[in-house]
């Protein structure tokens, strides 16, 4: 069985631990349906499912009454665990669902059609986010910002200081040149 | 003129005796002719019967005095001269006196000159000494100071950054919104995009 009729998965089933949830869901479905069946009972309704499983299916388009669309989902779902690149983001505060669905959504539409998202927590960081894929370690923290420009700072305090000192050399003449 | 009269009274006693011999010797002609020994004889009892103890005396007596003014003349002469002798020899003492004390002060002047002029040099010997020490010392110093400052500057300017990330962020960490960086993340997504892709497809 391919899972080529799979088109994708909802914005809202972002990190490895909803896919999870979501598997143990399908396979829990694929299981009772299953069992409806060998009794011989007449499947027609599928049992309540979660919203990001109702979505999965819906936008995929399946029919959980159908043996194969069920395992089909389990394949892809299982396949997409295992498979699918994952990028570990660490943002200063909680996001909330609407932030990780518009970040989730760019880096499907950017990245990987499946890429799997842990959002982790670094208050540190002020403000930015610190991105982790496979091999590397992307720093877009605020503080990194400021030392990349370390140098445009240091210009900056030499330049103040210097015009600091100018104005207080300049000042003692201006007393000198007040009229009696 | 005492010696004179000395001489003078010695001829006139011998001029006497020598009359007295001729008289004799005249008298004596008429006289029976008498012998050497008597006349001999002869002659020493007139020369005791000119020569008695008061003449005898008398010349004593002079002579006595004339030998004590001899003296006393010869007495002052020598005291004029030892007067003389010694005033002499005290002045040539006081004048070697006081030219060795002169000589001896003079070279114990020139010694505590030359041990003050000595000592002078010593002291700006020194002195000098301590001046350059003293400079060298300072410019060490100055060396120390100037290269102390610029390792503060070069760790406050190292720190700095450190400073003023944790003071923004501490500042204004909690101000910002989550919601509201979502465009400066997601540029900085786009910014890394191909190297995220990159690794991405490389890792897997």
């Amino acid at each position: 069985m391919s899972d080529a009729k799979m088109v994708g998965l909802p914005i809202l089933v972002a990190s490895p631990v909803d896919l999870g949830r979501m598997i143990r869901e399908a396979e829990a479905i694929d299981s009772t349906l299953s069992q409806e069946s060998l009794r011989g009972a007449d499947v027609t309704v599928v049992p309540k499912m979660s919203e990001l499983l109702s979505q999965t299916v819906e936008m995929n388009k399946l029919n959980l009454i159908q043996s194969n669309d069920r395992k089909l989902l389990v394949q892809f779902l299982t396949s997409t665990r295992d498979k699918a690149p994952r990028l570990h983001m660490s943002f200063s505060a909680d996001p909330s669902p609407q932030f990780s669905a518009k970040l989730t959504s760019w880096l499907r539409e950017n990245i990987h059609p499946l890429v799997l998202i842990t959002i982790g927590l670094q208050p540190n960081i002020g403000a930015g986010s610190v991105v982790r894929t496979t091999n590397k370690y992307f720093d877009f923290s605020l503080g990194k910002a400021l030392t990349k420009n370390r140098t445009m700072l240091m210009t900056q305090l030499r330049q103040a200081v210097t015009d600091q000192q100018a104005n207080e050399a300049k000042m003692p003449t201006e007393t000198a040149e007040v009229p009696a | 003129m005492t010696i004179w009269w000395l001489v003078l009274i010695l001829v006139f006693i011998g001029s006497v005796g020598l009359g007295f011999v001729w008289i004799i010797t005249h008298l004596g002609a008429t006289a029976p002719a008498k012998t050497t020994t008597d006349l001999i004889e002869d002659s020493k009892k007139d020369v005791e019967h000119l020569f008695n103890e008061e003449f005898r005396e008398e010349l004593r007596n002079r002579g006595r005095l004339h030998f004590e003014k001899i003296i006393g003349e010869n007495a002052m002469f020598l005291q004029q001269d030892l007067r003389l002798t010694t005033s002499q020899l005290n002045e040539y003492m006081k004048t070697e006196i006081t030219r060795k004390l002169t000589s001896e002060f003079d070279k114990y002047e020139q010694s505590i000159d030359d041990a003050k002029q000595m000592a002078i040099d010593s002291i700006q010997k020194t002195n000098a000494a301590i001046d350059e020490q003293r400079a060298l010392l300072g410019q060490q110093v100055q060396k120390e100071i100037v290269a102390e400052k610029q390792q503060m500057v070069q760790r406050f300017e190292q720190n700095m950054t450190d400073i003023i990330n944790h003071y923004v962020i501490a500042a204004i960490g909690n101000q910002i919104d989550l919601n509201d960086q979502l465009e400066y993340i997601l540029s900085d997504l786009q910014a890394n995009k191909e190297a995220i892709i990159q690794d991405i497809l490389n890792g897997a």
